[in-house]
């Protein structure tokens, strides 16, 4: 549930429609910059109440590496 | 014997006249339309000093409405709390500076704090730890800043959001009940770098390498002698710690977000608010943003905002006031007031 909702979040952040939200979907400067990121931080926080560094957000290429980066992170702090 | 209470008496401000429009900044950066500045930001224009205005400059001018509207004479200001992060020397004080402009006595106690955007919440702690020790008996505190000129005009990602500003606030010693406070407060200096002026202090003197521009990913210019903000980082700590403070003032007050009537928050920008607004579940109409005309304005956004919604009659007399500050340093604070 949280991951469609973030999903749905992060086409709008990306300005895409939720059927084009592919794994292999690319970013670039247009779509990845810092006011996406920003608004990405934001809605990861809102839905899996973790925070990512801005830096870790910025060096994603695609729409998989994010949705990696997240479930890591997910498992780092659920260890914490 | 009777406890001596510090009560807010009266709040004043002043902005500069010139303003710098949506229209004029999407005239510059052309990959931005008036829209989308104002839909990130919550921003329609700031207010920006003039080359030769400094802060001081503006404080005084917000000081002086205060004398001149509150029957407040300036013989009775026995202490004057100057907050500021754009001074007009090392040394000497700006307060000391100020005391004379404004004409002070010379039997008043002047200190600048040097804190962004929790300054106010923490002035105010210091006033009432003065007056209700005994120390002190009328407060002006002040805050101004004049941020625009410390930032590369080609970096939009700082010049859409800040604006220069002043507030004066009289605390005074004759308050019926305990009307400020109780306070929290936090700093976590391993963000020192995510808002700063990295060059023309003594760790990094002024010199031709730190006049270089770069550009950034975005195409933002800057030198190390330009503010630098990094948004995300300060996205993460305001989500982190801002929450976790007013739930410990909550706490620490016996008060539940019902019993708070109303929030004023740093006004840093519209985005950030509303979202720290759903994460602790603030009603809308208990939230402060008022951010649209003026910017964010640094240690000024409080007290501005404070004064601007009691003009409005937003909010009534014996009203219970949550303010939080937060943001460069990483420092933070937030305190109760009740307004009579």
């Amino acid at each position: 549930m949280a991951l469609d909702s973030f999903k749905e979040d992060l086409s709008n952040i990306l300005e895409i429609n939720i059927d084009d939200l592919h794994d292999d979907f690319e970013f670039d400067s247009d779509n990845w910059n810092s006011l996406s990121i920003v608004a990405t931080i934001v809605a990861i926080d809102e839905h899996f109440a973790i925070q990512i560094e801005g830096d870790k957000l910025n060096s994603c290429h695609n729409v998989l590496d994010l949705l990696q980066l997240i479930s890591y992170s997910i498992r780092m702090h659920d260890k914490l | 014997m009777k406890n001596k209470w510090a009560a807010i008496k009266a709040i004043t401000y002043h902005l500069p006249s010139q303003k710098l429009t949506n229209e004029q900044l999407a005239q510059e950066f052309q990959e931005w339309g008036i829209e989308k500045i104002y839909d990130k930001t919550g921003i329609a224009e700031r207010r920006v000093a003039d080359i030769n205005e400094c802060a001081s400059d503006l404080g005084v001018l917000a000081a002086e409405k205060l004398f001149n509207t509150n029957g407040c004479t300036k013989d009775e200001i026995d202490f004057l709390i100057f907050c500021t992060q754009t001074p007009d020397y090392f040394l000497p004080t700006s307060a000391c500076l100020i005391q004379d402009r404004l004409g002070l006595s010379t039997s008043c106690g002047a200190i600048d704090i040097n804190l962004g955007c929790s300054g106010y919440v923490y002035g105010l702690a210091l006033a009432k730890g003065l007056i209700e020790t005994d120390l002190s008996n009328n407060i002006l505190l002040i805050t101004a800043d004049t941020y625009t000129k410390l930032i590369h005009p080609e970096d939009k990602s700082v010049r859409t959001l800040f604006g220069d500003g002043a507030a004066a606030t009289l605390i005074s010693g004759d308050g019926e009940i305990e009307s400020i406070g109780p306070f929290v407060f936090g700093t976590d200096g391993r963000g020192k770098e995510k808002l700063i002026v990295p060059a023309g202090g003594f760790r990094l003197p002024l010199s031709s390498e730190t006049a270089v521009e770069t550009q950034d990913a975005s195409g933002n210019v800057r030198s190390a002698q330009n503010l630098y903000m990094d948004g995300p980082e300060i996205f993460n700590f305001s989500l982190r710690e801002v929450p976790k403070a007013v739930n410990q003032l909550l706490e620490k007050s016996k008060l539940t977000i019902d019993d708070v009537d109303y929030f004023i928050f740093h006004q840093a920008n519209k985005f950030m608010l509303e979202k720290l607004r759903n994460k602790i579940k603030i009603p809308l109409d208990k939230f402060c943003i008022n951010i649209e005309t003026v910017a964010n304005t640094v240690s000024t956004s409080i007290p501005l905002a404070l004064s601007l919604d009691y003009e409005n009659n937003l909010i009534k007399k014996g009203s219970k006031i949550m303010l939080v500050g937060f943001g460069v340093g990483f420092s933070w604070g937030a305190c109760m007031i009740q307004v009579n």
